[in-house]
């Protein structure tokens, strides 16, 4: 192994990792939302700073090769300096089924708590409510993690498991379910803890749910209307216009949570226009030649 | 004739594209075969016996056009089978003997077509022809289905309702691909039941493929529109939305770009990314996506009710506006659940038919999201169970203004009370309209450019504002403002436009009648973007306006005294319409049923102007088809005598300053449209009193020279006659108003942009409204069934409709004339006899037909029987397009099986659609199949041809409305014996009966005999035509000498 091999405190630099997953921050800030950065400090308080910082370029250098979730933790690989990537685990404490109890009676008390997990937002107060029910949310103690790594470095957490950790932020500003399942609850079991606690709990009668479904004749049921339309298409309309606004979905949904050089909105405003143009010179063009902008094969 | 299928084929593995196979049958075939014994159950398809070979579809309409590049592939489906093979399509027009006893089952058949992938096949779909008439196609059920579909297609493009998405595809245990996808997004307000519309209207067949080998379950209805939807926009948009941006994307590295670069690719592949990069990638897209479905799902979705208070509510009222929360079905909007009720209800429940799954996270959700885009809502969320917000009136305007907009977009329900965003609460603009001159007499002359002074007034709701009055209200700067009970918005925009309005130089002058016509009738009229709310008007112009927009508003003129004959009273009403418009000179459209009497009451109007000024100041001009020339001259003796008539037609007709001298004498002047054309200087050098095209159509087409010549005459008024429904016909439409008035419809480029695409091709509602309220005031069209033109019509209306023959049938006739009355003057008795009835024979049957005469086989009926060789054949054809045109059923009898072998190659032919023929020779149970399917196929033949000696057949022909007699039977019993066939018992309907004349012919002359004797009429000629042989030879020569 050569000298280049080694970084200025004499660390070994880790193999270059082929196709790993890159943490979504380039520089600055991990994590987007405040959870996600919670739960980053969360784990912080548990490193020293130097396993941080080079967890920190793992994670951003895309050492991670993969990241799979179990019951109540993760497992992932990480490439370091040997050749065969090293196996990370981390796993939560579960709260046991009283501690999730008083949590959900808690939750049920406040629509609020529901509906912004549910569009995917982390209440503000969902701490307080953890607290209230004489638990943590996220990981303020080391019994709280158990982190494991096959490296050979002494420390546990190492910086391979910090690396795991940015990554694992990332996820959490996509999903604010996840730290929830961590800790022993998945999103149905939540949902359906909440349902159970509000308005009047009438059992649920399956044996009342007709499926009504995708209901479809067979084609000999069909034989004697073969050739028609089941409904006159007169009434049908569509009306052929520029949009209101230029983007309405990518308007709708924002950016997705990804790191990338470009964004969808200004990659793709020019190809929506020219998709848009074209539609419409169709309809109301010439319609001998269908629209090209000199960019067909 | 062949009839085209689009059959779309969804890609079945990856690596295959989406495409539609264009396939067709064609009754060209031979007769299928029969088959007899037992039938068998087939699993193992045979080849269609009637499907167009690929390569023929190629020839026939594929020339120039994305079929070349085609794949031949085949296909196997499921067809409705009998004994004689696989039944046709209900388009194809055929004439085989089919078994119609054993009761239908499907049976696998392969055709073989044109394939082609989605990209190409959306451009044939979209190019072919929506209207296949008069052609030698038509497009099956289901190539008109996606067609349609296609236009749904291109609103989601030109709107952006798409979406790039990343799918996986496991192939086996460890072979993963990614691929990029356009997806398209309809969850808008207008398209869960537009969908639901699709889904219903999908016909079978496009169900029907199945694998050659074994019979699969077809795919279901929605499997197969989704997947034609998003195939469509993701073949369309990798194709269209290949930009420079786009292309750029090619050398990205970062996942998220190798993602997007497939967007533009034909395989759509992800490449030069690993498995976890785009595992983590889908991951973070499905959290991007998941907001996509924030409004519910596809049965339901999360609604907002706005409640308005009663009164104006104090400006620090918090709680004065109320939203609450509901869930509302997709696709029946009224079904609306309170956000109370989901409380009570668990995970799934059914109400009318819906199923709702997961109500009370759906509609959890659904708050969440809209909290991000209108916070003050998630205060309403710190309860256990939130039923509604409770807002003051500026955050409600916030709300209507920013977050409605935003979460209707997002696919919510949004339940705004009735007066946000209408006419009327919002500011707008009055017009003004008051007499600048004393009102027109009727009795003075044209008033082509009678002005109105006119006054642009700001208005809110039903009041106008002085600018002290605007500014006052603008200034108490509150959004939601009750005047008068009545709740209007002020918002900057529209604070911003009523100040341009003030600023503005012109609010008063003087307009033209039409242009106050057309800023009244357009309901998208509008002043420095303020909409025009109300037109107010003054003096007559508020009679004028009145009875412009509302036709029975009209005051009935007294019938002219010199008109031969009574008006019906909707003919009376038709002429003082007519002179209403002549009186303010605009142009009109009479458009009433064939049969009405337009021609009468052209006439009428005419005599009215001449009794009412003493005389005409110039002669009027009345333009039609050379084959009604006569019929209007004919028309114009009987019913108006008292009014000079000249007709301008022939070799010898006058050209230059005499024919300007003659018609100075004439109260009219009747010539051709092609004379128009070939005479254009010389008619227009005259100064005319008016003009009016019959058969208006003729003018459809705005760059043919006729309709030039048309629109540049010099005339005091202008009308047009038709009598096909004009109002459908849109290029036509405008063509013809533009003649009539000049500009009002705007250029024919804006008019095709504004109402012809949008009404034509995608039945925009909006456009058709929009134009209706345009039109309507200047056609008046009346309908047989009408119930009040109904009353005024007897059960029978007889109408001899004159004809010309052409050169080649005068020619014979005089030939045969001169031979033959050489022969008859040489002999007597029985041989003299014979020779005169051979004589009628011949005559009769060179007035009918050429062909008929000369026994031409039919090989030369299919080709040569339309190039104008008969003059009522002509006529007759034009006859029959306004009755196809109007959906009527017609009869057509002759006495002669020839001219009906004749009529039915040539009617089929030339107008391109199926018709029965029924003669002597047709077997008793075909006669009645044939009767049936007229009677009781609502998609049976419009056209029924009878070629039989009349008496004694019973036949029940009651959905017939026009009985055409194309040769007469000289005795009228027998003739009304056969028009009574169509209104015997059950008759609900009118019938118009047409009996053709040849002019100048021995028709004419036994016509003119049985008028003048119609009470003779049974005794004298009864017998038939024996009396004319009792004739003496100069008796006989007086008879039937053809007069020119």
């Amino acid at each position: 192994m050569s000298n280049e091999d080694f970084d200025w405190n004499g660390q070994r630099k880790p193999r270059k990792a082929r196709g790993g997953i890159q943490s979504r921050s380039g520089q600055g800030d991990f994590a987007r939302n405040w959870w996600a950065r919670r739960w980053l400090t969360a784990m912080e308080r548990l490193l020293d700073s130097r396993r941080l910082a080079r967890g920190r370029s793992y994670a951003r250098a895309g050492q991670v090769l993969s990241l799979e979730e179990f019951p109540g933790g993760v497992t992932a690989k990480v490439q370091g300096s040997r050749p065969a990537p090293y196996r990370v685990t981390i796993k939560m404490t579960p709260l046991n089924n009283d501690q999730w109890n008083k949590v959900l009676n808690e939750l049920s008390g406040r629509a609020i708590f529901a509906a912004q997990l549910l569009a995917g937002e982390m209440p503000a107060e969902i701490e307080d409510v953890f607290d209230a029910a004489g638990v943590s949310l996220f990981p303020d103690r080391l019994t709280d993690l158990r982190t494991d790594c096959t490296c050979p470095d002494y420390a546990n957490p190492c910086k391979h498991v910090a690396a795991v950790h940015y990554i694992l932020g990332d996820r959490f500003d996509e999903d604010p379910f996840l730290i929830l399942r961590l800790r022993g609850r998945t999103q149905e079991q939540i949902l359906a803890g909440l349902r159970s606690r509000r308005g009047v709990d009438a059992p649920v009668d399956r044996g009342t749910i007709i499926d009504v479904g995708d209901n479809v004749p067979t084609l000999e049921e069909e034989l004697p209307t073969f050739w028609e339309m089941g409904r006159d298409l007169h009434g049908f309309s569509v009306q052929i216009r520029p949009p209101a606004i230029p983007l309405p979905l990518l308007k709708r949904l924002g950016e997705p949570e990804v790191r990338a050089p470009i964004t969808l909105q200004g990659q793709l405003e020019e190809v929506y226009e020219a998709i848009s143009q074209a539609a419409l010179s169709l309809a109301y063009g010439d319609f001998g030649a269908p629209p090209t902008n000199g960019m067909e094969e | 004739m062949w009839v085209l299928h689009a059959h779309w084929q969804p890609s079945r593995r990856q690596g295959e594209l989406d495409g539609v196979l264009f396939w067709a049958e064609t009754s060209d075939a031979a007769q299928p075969d029969r088959f007899r014994g037992q039938m068998p159950k087939r699993f193992h398809p045979n080849p269609h016996p009637f499907s167009l070979p690929p390569q023929v579809i190629l020839e026939k309409i594929g020339a120039g056009t994305p079929f070349e590049d085609a794949e031949v592939r085949t296909a196997v489906f499921r067809l409705p089978t009998s004994r004689t093979g696989p039944l046709p399509s209900p388009e194809l027009n055929h004439s085989w003997d089919l078994d119609s006893l054993t009761p239908p089952f499907l049976s696998p058949w392969q055709v073989s077509g044109l394939w082609l992938p989605a990209r190409k096949a959306f451009s044939i779909l979209t190019n072919l022809p929506r209207e296949t008439r008069g052609l030698d196609f038509s497009l099956g059920v289901e190539t008109r289905y996606w067609q349609t579909v296609c236009n749904l297609v291109l609103e989601v493009l030109a709107e952006q309702k798409i979406l790039p998405v990343l799918k996986m595809h496991q192939h086996a245990a460890n072979r993963i691909a990614f691929q990029a996808r356009w997806m398209a997004v309809l969850d808008g307000p207008r398209d869960g039941p537009r969908l639901a519309h699709l889904l219903a209207a999908m016909p079978p067949v496009c169900r029907s493929e199945t694998r050659p080998d074994r019979i699969d379950n077809p795919p279901t209805p929605r499997s197969l529109l989704d997947g034609f939807i998003n195939g469509m926009c993701d073949a369309l948009a990798r194709s269209w939305g290949r930009t420079r941006d786009a292309r750029a994307l090619a050398s990205g590295e970062h996942p998220l770009e190798r993602w997007l670069a497939a967007l533009f690719t034909e395989d759509a592949v992800v490449s030069n990314a690993s498995v976890p990069q785009l595992q983590a990638l889908s991951s973070s897209l499905t959290a991007w996506m998941r907001n996509l479905r924030a409004s519910g799902d596809t049965v339901f979705r999360v609604a907002f009710r706005l409640e308005t208070p009663e009164a104006q509510p104090d400006d620090t009222d918090s709680a004065a506006w109320k939203i609450e929360y509901l869930l509302q079905a997709r696709e029946d909007p009224s079904l609306l659940i309170p956000a109370s009720e989901v409380w009570r209800r668990q995970s799934v429940f059914t109400q009318l038919g819906k199923r709702f799954e997961q109500p009370q996270e759906k509609l959890l959700a659904g708050l969440g999201y809209a909290g991000r885009l209108f916070p003050p809502l998630l205060e309403s969320l710190q309860v256990r169970e939130p039923t509604g917000v409770e807002l003051d009136t500026q955050t409600t305007y916030a709300f209507l203004r920013q977050a409605a907009p935003l979460l209707e977009q997002a696919g919510f329900g949004l339940l705004v009370p009735p007066w946000w965003n209408q006419r009327g609460s919002r500011l707008g603009v009055r017009l003004v309209l008051k007499p600048q001159q004393a009102a027109p007499s009727s009795s003075k002359l044209l008033t082509l450019n009678a002005l109105v002074s006119y006054e642009w007034q700001l208005s809110l709701g039903d009041t106008a504002l002085t600018r002290e009055e605007f500014e006052a209200i603008a200034a108490l700067k509150m959004p939601l403002v009750q005047i008068r009970g009545q709740w209007v918005q002020l918002d900057t925009e529209q604070v911003e436009a009523a100040m341009r309005f003030w600023e503005r130089q012109q609010q008063s002058g003087e307009m033209s009648l039409l242009q106050a016509a057309q800023l009244a009738l357009d309901e998208q009229s509008s002043s420095e973007g303020l909409p025009l709310d109300e037109v107010v008007t003054e003096g007559w112009v508020t009679e004028w306006l009145d009875r412009l927009s509302s036709q029975d508003r009209l005051s009935l003129l007294p019938q002219p005294s010199h008109l031969q004959g009574d008006l019906r009273p909707y003919q009376v009403q038709g002429f003082s319409w007519l002179a209403f418009f002549r009186r303010w000179g605009l142009g009109a459209i009479l458009a009433d049923d064939m049969g009405l009497g337009k021609t009468i009451q052209a006439l009428a109007l005419l005599l009215h102007e001449k009794e009412s000024l003493g005389s005409l100041p110039a002669p009027v001009l009345l333009v039609c088809p050379t084959s009604v020339v006569t019929n209007w001259q004919r028309e114009a003796r009987r019913f108006a005598p008292g009014l000079n008539v000249m007709i301008h037609q022939g070799p010898d007709r006058l050209k230059n300053s005499s024919f300007g001298e003659a018609v100075r004498k004439a109260d009219l002047v009747v010539t051709s449209y092609a004379l128009l054309r070939m005479d254009a200087e010389t008619i227009q050098a005259v100064n005319w009193y008016g003009v009016i095209l019959d058969e208006a159509q003729n003018i459809k087409n705005p760059a043919a020279k006729q309709t030039q010549a048309a629109r540049k005459l010099n005339a005091g008024f202008r009308f047009a006659l038709t009598g096909t429904p004009v109002e459908n016909r849109l290029t036509e439409l405008w063509s013809i108003m533009h003649f009539l008035n000049p500009g009002y419809l705007g250029t024919q480029t804006n008019f095709r942009r504004e109402f012809v695409l949008p009404i034509e091709r995608f039945g925009d509602p909006d456009s058709t409204d929009r134009l209706r309220k345009m039109v309507s005031p200047f056609i008046l069209r009346r309908l047989k069934s009408d119930p009040n033109v109904i009353q005024d019509l007897p059960d029978k209306i007889e109408m001899k409709e004159y004809c010309n023959l052409s050169e080649e049938q005068a020619t014979l006739y005089e030939a045969v004339v001169q031979d033959t009355m050489r022969k008859i003057a040489e002999s007597d008795g029985i041989e003299r006899r014979g020779k005169v009835l051979t004589l009628l024979l011949q005559l009769k049957q060179i007035c009918n037909h050429p062909a008929q005469y000369l026994h031409e086989g039919e090989t030369a009926i299919q080709t040569e029987v339309i190039n104008g060789r008969s003059g009522k054949l002509n006529r007759l054809l034009e006859m029959l397009e306004e009755v196809l045109e109007s959906g009527d059923r017609a009869l057509i009898f002759t006495q002669f099986t020839q001219m009906g072998d004749i009529l039915s190659a040539a009617l089929p032919h030339v107008m391109g659609v199926p018709v029965l023929y029924l003669h002597g020779g047709t077997p008793a149970l075909m006669r009645d199949q044939m009767v049936r399917r007229f009677q009781e196929d609502e998609r049976g033949p419009q056209l029924f041809i009878l070629s039989l000696k009349a008496g004694g057949l019973g036949l029940n022909l009651t959905r017939a409305s026009h009985v055409f007699h194309f040769d007469r039977w000289w005795n009228p019993a027998v003739e009304d014996q056969a028009t009574d066939r169509t209104y015997r018992i059950g008759q609900h309907q009118n019938v118009t009966v047409h009996k053709f004349i040849t002019v100048g012919t021995l028709e004419e002359k036994i016509d003119e005999l049985i008028e003048s004797k119609k009470g003779l009429a049974e005794a004298v000629i009864g017998s038939g035509e024996q009396w004319l042989t009792e004739l003496s030879t100069d008796e006989l020569r007086e008879m039937v000498a053809l007069r020119r």
